[in-house]
């Protein structure tokens, strides 16, 4: 049996998902987590998890897809999840599926926050099809549903398709519509509302201005409305905001953005603070595991790989896990509470500044997790225009595993947490500054009209843990596939020779005699050494292998010559061009030049930012390099203030990012 | 009336573009009863009943143009969005 799970954005379809197929797809408590659908197999079932869409006339990417999978999907039967306390608008959706006659069984999601009784028993003989409640707590749900899936009919005929209006319209269209393979009153209504789609497969003449020409388009939604008002008429007590509006006269009161900022900061000191001394347990244990194989009596190259390739290489990327489960688990917490949806109107304001939406806020957020989901979500934005700068700022905000790589440097060097933080602020500023030129060269997004807020509710254990348990997975696996390549590969490159094979000696190396030839371009920054050069390099497929590769050419303090030369490689790490999975994701996204276009832009700030941070601190301590750091930053402010003129003068005229909405 | 001149009242009319106005028609907004709760800059979040059941929005500065309302009562506090200043209701 093949079927899809669909509803309304933000109602718990892919938690449902997650619990009848066993799997741990990202979940949170906001609208546009799922943007693409996903099908999994269980048993002889074939589950579907689509998009959440408003209506079967789609006003975004996501809705188009979960438009087509319904209508011309070849389902068995369709699980319409709906949330308890917001059934009257959940159920607008449910109609169109009655007018287009498909099989649907209705979940009724989050029982247990129920704000008064509810008679799904009602509800099922008034629409004609099975009716089950579920809930994040409730026990043997996933039978339940999988149950009613089965029992799936085609719900009663709504009233209104009975209506002089849509008959009328549906006998006009009738042998288009069953031509283009659909029912001539769900083609009706359509037609009614102004559907393009719908207008363009019968061949009718769509204005593209309907509210302007058309008579009554409202029409169908008021029916539609007036059919679900009656089947809900004593089925549902009336909700009570009480609580969350009691917490939001805190959250969103005066204190906001100290809240916002204080949130943020503990967010930030429990992930680094609590972490460190469970990442210092793991790196001792590495230790007691790496002895042993130095004093083993197998092959040296064999003894080499084990210890510097992968103990050191993929065990020192694995030491950082505690601070990065904390990340996942504090971002979750944020996330099922409902603070995040919060976050985006506290945060509308400054984004505004910058051309983009408060949406913008949830990408930004997540990217302190990982880009390549922060790049996913961009999707969400407002129009594609905004969704690219969006997609292209948020890289300069430090990921998960470039914190694992500050941890270690500065850890190593003694750096202090400060140095940690000030990457951070970095990172904000650059993200900050890149919005803004960009914003120059595009109208700003027009999507501050009109954005659902979900309720406050306790964090659920079940959906904060299958959120940490995909995240750490995710990060587990690019541990032990891409970081593990990466370390064999670069240990290979490191400490074999073309002439001699294998030396055991990083400075005969391929790595070594390649990263010498690049290495010059480094060195106004500090650290023009080939065994920096190689990390950096290597980190270009994933930001977890600069660890690995500094372990595998004999540990992170041989690459730098101080702290400042440390804090310099921090800077450009910070900054520098996204891992491979990222600019994937952006090239899939919104295009190959997007994607190009990331790799210089992020290559250019890195350099200017690093360049200016080293050359600045070097006048302090060397009167040679004074006259050198004068030139260089005359030089930088010489070419900042060409560029600045010539964004300027272009940005009237010139459209980078064209909207397509 | 423009929905930020009141605190309170009855949706009853929605303009704008086609994709517009389908989005917060099929969101079940006309005919809804509306309550600000929090406004903070151009943005206004607020609760929107209908048929007994409640959901909360924010609303941007573009919505006020578009939807029309039949007040309940005035509040000179919120009769447009402060730009600087942040206030709870």
């Amino acid at each position: 049996m093949k079927i899809a799970l669909c509803g309304n954005p933000n109602v718990g379809k892919t938690t449902l998902y997650n619990r009848l197929t066993r799997s741990s797809e990202p979940v949170g408590n906001w609208h546009g987590v799922t943007v693409e659908a996903r099908v999994k197999r269980v048993g002889e079932d074939i589950i579907c998890d689509l998009p959440g869409a408003y209506s079967l006339t789609p006003l975004s990417k996501e809705e188009s897809v979960t438009r087509d999978e319904i209508l011309y999907g070849d389902y068995d039967a369709i699980l319409f999840i709906a949330e308890v306390n917001n059934l009257r608008r959940n159920l607008y959706l449910f109609t169109q599926l009655a007018e287009a006659k498909k099989r649907v069984a209705i979940v009724v999601n989050m029982m247990d926050e129920a704000r008064g009784n509810v008679d799904l028993r009602l509800l099922e003989d008034r629409l004609g099809v099975p009716v089950v409640g579920a809930s994040d707590r409730y026990k043997g749900v996933a039978k339940s549903v999988m149950e009613a899936a089965k029992s799936a009919r085609v719900p009663l005929e709504p009233s209104y398709i009975r209506s002089k209006e849509v008959a009328a319209a549906a006998s006009a269209v009738e042998n288009k519509a069953r031509t283009a393979g659909l029912l001539p009153s769900f083609a009706a209504l359509k037609l009614l509302e102004c559907d393009k789609d719908v207008a363009v497969r019968l061949g009718e003449r769509h204005c593209g201005d309907c509210t302007a020409c058309h008579a009554d388009i409202d029409l169908p939604a008021r029916m539609r409305y007036a059919y679900i008002d009656a089947a809900l008429s004593g089925v549902v007590e009336k909700t009570d905001m009480s609580r969350t509006a009691r917490i939001d006269r805190i959250v969103l009161g005066k204190a906001a953005v100290p809240l916002f900022l204080l949130v943020m900061a503990a967010v930030f000191v429990i992930t680094t603070e609590v972490g460190k001394p469970l990442s210092n347990l793991l790196l001792g244990l590495l230790a007691y595991i790496d002895a042993p194989v130095h004093a083993s009596e197998m092959q040296p190259w064999l003894a080499s790989l084990i210890s510097d390739g992968i103990i050191r290489g993929v065990g020192g990327v694995l030491a950082f896990l505690p601070q990065v489960s904390l990340l996942f688990l504090l971002t979750a917490l944020l996330q099922d509470s409902g603070y995040m949806s919060r976050v985006a109107f506290i945060a509308d304001r400054f984004f505004e500044r910058l051309g983009l939406s408060g949406r913008a806020a949830f990408s930004a957020v997540l990217a302190l997790g990982c880009s390549v989901t922060s790049v996913l979500s961009a999707r969400g934005e407002s129009s594609v225009d905004a969704g690219r700068r969006t997609a292209l700022a948020a890289p300069f905000l430090p990921c998960s595993a470039r914190l694992a790589v500050f941890t270690a440097i500065s850890s190593y060097f003694s750096l202090g947490g400060f140095v940690t933080a000030g990457l951070y602020a970095l990172g904000v500023t650059a993200a900050i500054c890149a919005l803004k030129i960009m914003s120059l060269f595009s109208k700003p997004a027009g999507g501050r009209l009109l954005m659902e807020v979900p309720p406050y509710r306790l964090p659920s254990a079940r959906r904060v843990a299958s959120s940490v348990v995909k995240s750490l997975t995710s990060f587990i696996c690019r541990v032990g596939t891409v970081v593990f390549a990466a370390s064999v590969i670069m240990w290979v490159l490191c400490n074999f020779s073309v002439r001699y094979g294998f030396t055991g000696g990083v400075e005969s190396s391929i790595m070594f005699t390649v990263s010498n030839a690049i290495a010059p371009v480094f060195l106004p920054l500090g650290f023009g050494n080939a065994r920096a050069v190689a990390a950096l390099v290597s980190g270009l497929i994933a930001k977890e292998t600069v660890i690995s590769t500094l372990g595998a050419l004999g540990g992170v303090g041989s690459a730098f010559s101080g702290q400042l030369a440390a804090t310099s490689f921090l800077i450009f790490t910070c900054l520098y061009v996204p891992c491979a999975a990222t600019l994937a994701a952006i090239s899939k996204e919104f295009g190959f030049k997007y994607a190009l276009m990331s790799v210089v832009m992020h290559t250019a700030a890195a350099y200017a930012a690093t360049l200016l941070f080293y050359q600045t601190a070097v006048s302090y301590t060397s009167d040679r390099a004074l006259f050198y750091t004068v030139i260089t930053i005359s030089a930088i402010l010489v070419v900042a203030a060409i560029v600045a003129s010539a964004i300027k003068r272009r940005a009237d005229g010139m459209k980078l990012f064209e909207s397509r909405e | 009336m423009s929905l930020f001149s009141r605190n309170s009242g009855v949706i009853i009319a929605i303009s704008g573009d086609d994709a517009t106005h389908r989005r917060l028609v099929d969101m079940g907004l006309l005919g809804a009863r509306y309550v600000i709760r929090h406004k903070r800059g151009s943005l206004a979040l607020a609760d929107i009943s209908c048929g007994g059941q409640t959901f909360s929005v924010s609303f941007g500065a573009s919505a006020e143009k578009l939807i029309a309302v039949e007040g309940e009562n005035e509040n000179s506090a919120l009769r447009q969005p402060k730009r600087r200043k942040d206030d709870a209701l």
